[in-house]
């Protein structure tokens, strides 16, 4: 992460060098968080890498279109949940890919930390979510963001916010209550 | 979060530990190639959009050039001797330029009249539209097309033009009429003489 000061130096010549200073410092700040969005949809590192390289070029194209630069994470994350949704839509190959995890491609060390079938049911369960309460869900496991960060990378009021996460958690509770231990 | 304590104590397990799941199964790490693979991104989108930009500028240039070319190589504008003269759109130049050969060198104000006739190629003569031709009669166009031809084909003489001049003779002077002074119309009985004057 420590190239991008030095890196874009050269790069970045058609932003004049303040905004290109600024560009790197939001970059900087913000590539794990739009690399982990695509991963909450995507659930492939090299997909959801792709995409954040996706979201990270086009919001250097807007950057200078960008009124409050504060903004930016946000504005980021949106772009990147977004191209994400549509690559997970449009993505034929995904289906294919999720074969091959069951028929047995080497899990990830995530996946083994919380163990294949409990992850593939919870991915399963945020699936089935309406993509309004799927970002909020999604949102909230990245980085421990609460409600007042999450309204704002959202650009939502923080109940708007409060009410979907209740309705995501309701929903995946239904979803999981067949996986749970029963005392 | 009151609207989460609705939940009964089941579900509220459950979703904690979906969502300790989560956050374990997000906590993953971009690999250190991502920063590079953005730039090489980004380079990628600003050359193909800078190649974008000469494949636009490179067509504009093409565009007005073709443009500029099909203007100069109009067919007005390319030399149309004799083939291009429509001898029925102005049967009066090509009597008075009956002595010369080319009527399309000719400088004098007299033949330039009409321009546009004059330089009109076979095409355009040949094609129906608001040209002076149509409101002659095809007979006399024909007639003064036969005689347009019959002059061209003739040898050069410069006598027939002196003829023509000599029958044609000075232009009179331009004399302006007076105005016409018509006494006022008085209407009287008729005299019983029968009109006779005394």
């Amino acid at each position: 992460m420590n190239d991008w000061a030095g890196g874009f130096s050269g790069t970045f010549v058609t932003l004049d060098e303040d905004l290109e200073r600024e560009f790197e410092d939001r970059l900087r700040e913000s590539t794990t968080l739009a690399f982990r969005v695509a991963y909450g949809v995507l659930r492939h590192r090299q997909d959801a890498e792709d995409v954040a390289q996706e979201a990270f070029a086009k919001a250097y194209r807007s950057f200078t279109q960008l009124r409050d630069r504060d903004r930016f994470r946000a504005w980021l994350m949106r772009m990147t949940w977004r191209l994400a949704i549509d690559r997970w839509r449009s993505d034929r190959r995904r289906t294919a890919r999720e074969q091959a995890v069951k028929n047995g491609e080497e899990p990830s060390t995530e996946e083994i930390a919380v163990s294949r079938e409990r992850a593939e049911r919870l991915w399963e369960a945020i699936d089935t979510l309406p993509e309004k309460l799927r970002i909020v869900v999604v949102l909230g496991a990245i980085e421990g963001h609460d409600i007042r960060t999450m309204a704002r990378l959202l650009n939502l009021p923080e109940g708007t916010v409060k009410s979907r996460l209740y309705l995501a958690r309701k929903g995946l509770a239904e979803s999981l209550r067949c996986l749970a231990p029963s005392d | 979060m009151s609207r989460t304590e609705r939940l009964t104590e089941l579900d509220e397990r459950i979703v904690a530990a979906a969502e300790a799941d989560l956050r374990q199964l997000l906590s993953i790490e971009p690999s250190p190639e991502l920063t590079a693979k953005v730039r090489a991104r980004i380079d990628d989108k600003r050359e193909s959009r800078a190649w974008k930009w000469w494949g636009w500028i490179g067509l504009a240039v093409a565009t007005a050039a073709a443009v500029i070319l099909a203007v100069a190589l109009r067919p007005e504008h390319t030399a149309a001797p004799n083939g291009g003269v429509v001898a029925n759109a102005r049967p009066d130049d090509n009597l008075r330029a009956s002595s010369r050969t080319d009527d399309t060198t000719d400088p004098a104000p007299k033949t330039t009249l009409h321009p546009v006739a004059r330089h009109r190629s076979p095409a355009r003569a040949a094609e129906p539209g608001p040209n002076p031709e149509i409101i002659i009669d095809p007979e006399m166009t024909d007639a003064i097309r036969r005689m347009a031809i019959a002059l061209r084909n003739a040898e050069p003489d410069a006598s027939t033009a002196e003829q023509l001049q000599m029958q044609m003779g000075e232009p009179a002077p331009l004399t302006i009429a007076e105005p016409l002074n018509v006494r006022e119309l008085v209407l009287k009985p008729a005299e019983q003489n029968g009109g006779n004057q005394e």
